[in-house]
């Protein structure tokens, strides 16, 4: 093979190579994508099963700020913005909030299996997803997901805690992408998905006893 | 010096081998697809397993005997609106447009004193075809699917008519074959007397979807069975 056919072959290799890798990691992306909106999915509908028990069998967390899992390394003021997300949710001056009775007993138990069954998943998925985090770019090296649920009929100031009510438990998570960034396909480094499961009159918001749909 | 007969061969061989990636990732993303639908599939049929759980028989205190809720009878739920609800939480809580479901609700006729299912069940009730959309392509063939979800309810419940039948021995101790829904179990000396409800309902509903992307066109089918939580021991 003359010299100048094997510089024009090493030439083709070196232009195929990095649209191969890009392929490849792209591949890993969307792969990496799928996996964890699978997930979601049944991460929300555990919770959604869960939400029937009247006394699910798990350790009742002193608070929904038990619900914190930070990425290792990452600033204190980013672990506090994730605290944020459920302060704000038990906060009656804040608009985020929910209402007294809303997370119960019962309810934390039911996160706590939930964030379980998270963690078991992947022990490097961090929760939950911080609220206005200035440098998203390190912020999402790791995937961050956040459990909760919705009451639709609930309003702060008029909570029945003995009605009867139908939760819809979703899982919001933010995954990071890495050839779709490089390529500047996506506005953010990371894409956002949200699964959701309905569990139908799954019980009151009394905080002494929860009832369940017969 | 490559002659034109080579660079016409390493074109060539370029367009297959296009071509072939191509058809994998197209391949792929049609794997995914269809599972994801049927992943929404089982999201759905566990919503409703979880979902709207109202009896759907009744106690006739004039005869003393449980019935199947009928339309005409004073109740505050019938056949048709436990159904309805089904579809109205269906309706609710479906991805898209191209949704629809099929659903049907049968009996076990059960003897009340063994529990044992006393009839070879045949599907009579009615079958209500859900569309959720104009864009339910799946639902187009309304009488072939539901001629399909008979079936389904059939072969289910031939299955448990032949397990109940086969593995009930008559012994008094012995729980084997009795899949009815228990009343009560209580000893009256030394004797062990049984009740069951003589029905036994089961839900059956097939949810289609389509799935319709470029370049990948294709109906999602799967069938599900449910036994309203209130029978189950």
């Amino acid at each position: 093979m003359p010299g100048s056919q094997s510089g024009v072959s090493i030439l083709g290799l070196a232009i195929v190579l990095p649209f191969v890798l890009l392929l490849v990691l792209a591949g890993y992306d969307l792969l990496h994508v799928y996996q964890v909106r699978v997930f979601a999915q049944e991460v929300s509908l555990l919770t959604a099963k869960l939400s029937h028990s009247a006394s699910p069998d798990a350790d009742i967390p002193s608070s929904a700020e038990f619900f914190v899992n930070p990425t290792p390394g990452e600033e204190e003021s980013v672990t506090q913005r994730r605290r944020d997300y459920w302060v704000e949710r038990t906060s009656p001056e804040n608009e985020e909030y929910r209402g007294v009775p809303y997370y119960t007993d019962k309810e934390l138990q039911v996160l706590n299996l939930g964030y379980g069954y998270l963690s078991s998943f992947s022990s490097k998925i961090s929760f939950p997803i911080p609220n206005r985090v200035v440098d998203e770019r390190r912020l999402y090296k790791r995937t961050n997901c956040t459990i909760d649920f919705t009451i639709k009929e609930i309003l702060a100031a008029s909570i029945e805690t003995n009605h009867n009510y139908s939760r819809l438990v979703y899982v919001e998570c933010h995954v990071p992408l890495l050839v779709f960034e490089i390529l500047n396909f996506v506005e953010k480094p990371y894409i956002e998905l949200t699964q959701s499961a309905f569990a139908f009159e799954s019980g009151d918001l009394n905080p002494s006893s929860s009832v369940v749909a017969p | 010096m490559r002659t034109d007969n080579e660079e016409g061969i390493i074109y060539l061989e370029l367009m297959i081998g296009l071509i072939l990636v191509l058809a994998v990732v197209l391949g792929v993303a049609q794997l995914y697809l269809i599972s994801w639908h049927r992943l929404q599939h089982e999201v759905i049929a566990t919503e409703i397993l979880m979902g709207p759980q109202e009896g759907s028989i009744y106690f006739d205190e004039v005869n003393n005997t449980f019935k199947k809720l009928d339309s005409s009878e004073r109740s505050p739920v019938t056949p048709d609106s436990y159904l309805a609800q089904m579809a109205k939480l269906f309706r609710s809580r479906k991805p898209d447009e191209s949704y629809a479901m099929i659903i049907g609700l049968e009996y076990l006729l059960i003897d009340p004193e063994t529990g044992v299912v006393v009839e070879n069940p045949s599907p009579e009730s009615s079958v209500y075809i859900i569309e959720s959309g104009l864009e339910a392509r799946c639902s187009s063939d309304g009488p072939e699917l539901e001629n399909t979800i008979r079936n389904f309810a059939a072969s289910k419940l031939q299955v448990a008519y032949d397990y109940s039948n086969t593995n009930y021995s008559g012994q008094v101790s012995s729980d084997a074959g009795r899949v009815g829904s228990k009343l009560y179990d209580v000893y009256i000396g030394e004797q062990r007397v049984r009740k069951y409800i003589n029905l036994f309902p089961v839900v059956f509903f097939r949810i289609c979807s389509t799935v319709d992307q470029k370049f990948i066109r294709s109906d999602v089918t799967t069938n599900h069975f449910i036994i309203p939580r209130i029978h189950l021991k």
